[in-house]
């Protein structure tokens, strides 16, 4: 089943690395994938559609959790925002 | 400042007093700055042996454990060990050496590309290309290894950046901010209790990791509510606990899994629902609606659904639903469980039982006392048959079942509390994984007790080759194991070989007065296998049991 994802997350080295590798191991496969500068200074805006046949929180809790992740939104859903409490693990 | 010196200045600024390395090329400038640093660095003999001694320090003491290696193979080395400390939530730094920053990428050599193979075993990992990052990298770095759901971090330091000069800028060191549980999810957890008939409680390692061993005994003592553990949560629920019905899961006893399967709630504190805990997954604990307590988000409803999810600190959240329950009846039955399933040691035969052994030996060794544990038989056997009152007082490989890791944690456990008794049960094939860390112990004289259980096989597969592979026992005899107490006395380190019933006692009063290392070598039967067991795939409810002789 395909999801589109939005993250925003720091513009750091091996940044998009470890979010690829995370879309990997939870069993998700990426079909597109875009990435440009956010509006937020110091902040990439990347949107991917990703297929899988798990449920799609098994993907978006650990990228939550990614140190360098500001915020994870699945495209038409509320979006979920790394609160101060977040355990940075994926 | 060189960089060199503001690590090592750093990690003073948090607390650090010891670290666990090997040095090379690639890092020697910090090796450099250690020396004459009043930083004590020890010398383990493999990359590998530091990062558990550094995870044994870590776990034992509650602290942060610090390793080192070089660039290349130090840090391929480590990688072990890392992935140890990811899966079981241990928080460690390690800092890795690399070549310079103009010779990153070009295949020089001992280089490899660190941070790449840091991701899938770290919480978080840095490449430092910057020396006036240094302080805040290292300070960033604990604070991600401490926080949350702990784990490694790794730093990978080129040695260009080592000797570059900077300035040292110290860091300020803020709590981390709370969160408040949600009240709406308090409030469900509590009618659910409330309703609950028979109501189990699920703990695991992440009590011990929050502190919150005391707010979890209060909540027992409240609601008296019969309770089992994984294996990392073992001394948790205080051993002697009427209600505490051991562990649960493949190895577990049949009374927690029994109580699990029968149970309409399981309250999951701390704990991931582990395949080895679960068995087949869409048969465990079928009637039990689940409250799941949690620092970590991505673990509620990643294997099992939670009826209720309370994310936050355990210490905030656990007081919030301790109050008295009305399930006597529940009480009474899992007590008549735990009474019908208890241990029997009687067996017949002069060889040595191995669980009789661990519990003999549970019943000798002084309070505080820190077992780490190899990985396989003797490792259950362990779980099974020792008690421990403090989850901080059993080490073992958890999550990655990493073979060699006992006698390494060992080293850190003793350096971490030296006035503890240090014990590290292993078996012929894990002692011979991280054999070198002898060496550690006769540099350092650490008087830490060795059990090794031979049974001149990996025992675990060998187990599962007689149950699963119709006895085709492939690659599991070591009956050409070295002359272990000869291995080590070339270390300086004393031992005795037993082989009988009747020579245990007297051997483990031995080795307990011994004021040095101590090494007790135990010869088994290799057909001794563990029981009960959940074969793979099945249910909980398909254990298996010893058939009689």
């Amino acid at each position: 089943m395909n999801h589109t994802i939005y993250v925003q997350a720091k513009d750091c080295p091996a940044g998009l690395e470890r979010l690829l590798r995370v879309v990997r191991y939870r069993g998700f496969s990426i079909k597109s994938l875009n990435m440009l500068p956010s509006q937020k200074a110091g902040h990439l805006d990347i949107t991917a559609t990703v297929d899988g046949s798990r449920p799609i929180d098994l993907l978006l809790n650990p990228l939550m959790k990614l140190y360098e992740v500001a915020a994870v939104e699945r495209v038409g859903q509320p979006a979920v925002q790394v609160s101060g409490y977040s355990t940075h693990t994926a | 400042m060189k960089g060199s010196e503001l690590v090592v200045k750093a990690l003073q600024q948090h607390g650090v007093d010891t670290v666990f390395g090997y040095p090379g090329g690639a890092i020697m400038p910090i090796y450099d700055a250690l020396y004459g640093s009043g930083l004590q660095h020890i010398l383990c003999r493999h990359e590998q042996g530091a990062a558990f001694a550094a995870i044994g320090y870590a776990r034992a003491a509650g602290r942060i454990g610090v390793c080192m290696a070089t660039s290349g193979p130090g840090a391929t080395n480590l990688i072990t060990g890392l992935a140890d400390a990811f899966l079981d939530s241990v928080p460690v730094v390690a800092i890795t050496g690399q070549v310079a920053t103009g010779a990153m990428g070009t295949d020089a050599f001992q280089e490899v590309d660190v941070l790449g193979l840091s991701l899938p075993v770290t919480k978080h990992s840095f490449l430092l290309d910057d020396p006036s990052r240094i302080t805040d990298v290292i300070h960033e770095a604990f604070r991600i290894a401490g926080s949350g759901r702990p784990g490694p971090v790794l730093i990978d330091i080129p040695k260009d950046i080592q000797t570059a000069e900077s300035l040292f800028a110290p860091t300020l060191l803020s709590p981390e901010p709370e969160q408040a549980p949600d009240q709406c999810a308090v409030e469900k957890a509590r009618q659910l209790l409330r309703h609950a008939r028979r109501p189990v409680l699920y703990v695991g390692g992440g009590v011990g990791l929050a502190r919150a061993v005391e707010p979890l005994r209060e909540f027992l003592d409240q609601t008296q509510m019969p309770g089992v553990t994984t294996l990392k949560g073992i001394g948790t629920i205080p051993s002697d606990h009427p209600l505490f019905l051991g562990m649960i899961g493949m190895h577990g006893t049949r009374a927690a899994n029994q109580a699990v399967q029968r149970c309409d709630l399981l309250m999951c504190v701390g704990a991931r629902f582990d395949d080895r805990v679960t068995g087949r997954l869409d048969r465990f604990a079928p009637d039990a609606k689940v409250i799941h307590l949690d620092v970590d988000p991505s673990e509620v409803n990643k294997r099992r659904c939670a009826d209720v999810a309370l994310l936050g600190d355990l210490n905030r959240m656990l007081p919030l639903l301790a109050r008295p329950l009305c399930i006597s009846s529940w009480q009474a039955a899992c007590r008549r469980l735990k009474e019908k399933y208890s241990w029997n040691y009687d067996r017949p035969g002069d060889g040595i039982y191995a669980p009789l052994l661990l519990h003999q030996l549970s019943n000798r060794v002084p309070d505080k006392t820190v077992v780490c544990c190899d990985v396989g038989q003797h490792q259950m056997w362990v779980a099974q048959h020792m008690t421990f009152d403090r989850p901080e007082n059993h080490l073992s490989s958890s999550g990655l079942g990493a073979m060699g890791f006992g006698l390494a944690a060992a080293i850190g456990a003793k350096l971490a509390r030296p006035e503890a008794c240090v014990i590290n049960v292993t078996g012929d094939g894990s002692f011979m994984m991280n054999v070198q860390e002898l060496a550690t112990v006769k540099r350092y004289r650490l008087p830490i007790k060795i059990v090794l259980l031979d049974n001149q096989r990996l025992g675990m597969v060998r187990q599962w080759q007689e149950l699963f592979f119709e006895g085709r026992y492939s690659e599991t005899d070591l009956s050409d194991n070295p002359d272990f107490i000869r291995l080590a006395g070339a270390f300086d380190i004393r031992g005795r070989r037993i082989s009988r019933a009747d020579e245990v006692v007297s051997a483990i009063e031995e080795m307990m007065g011994a004021e040095q290392a101590f090494l007790l070598h135990v010869d088994l039967d290799p057909m001794q296998n563990v029981w009960p067991l959940v074969p793979p795939g099945a249910s909980n409810d398909e254990i298996l049991e010893e058939q009689p002789a």
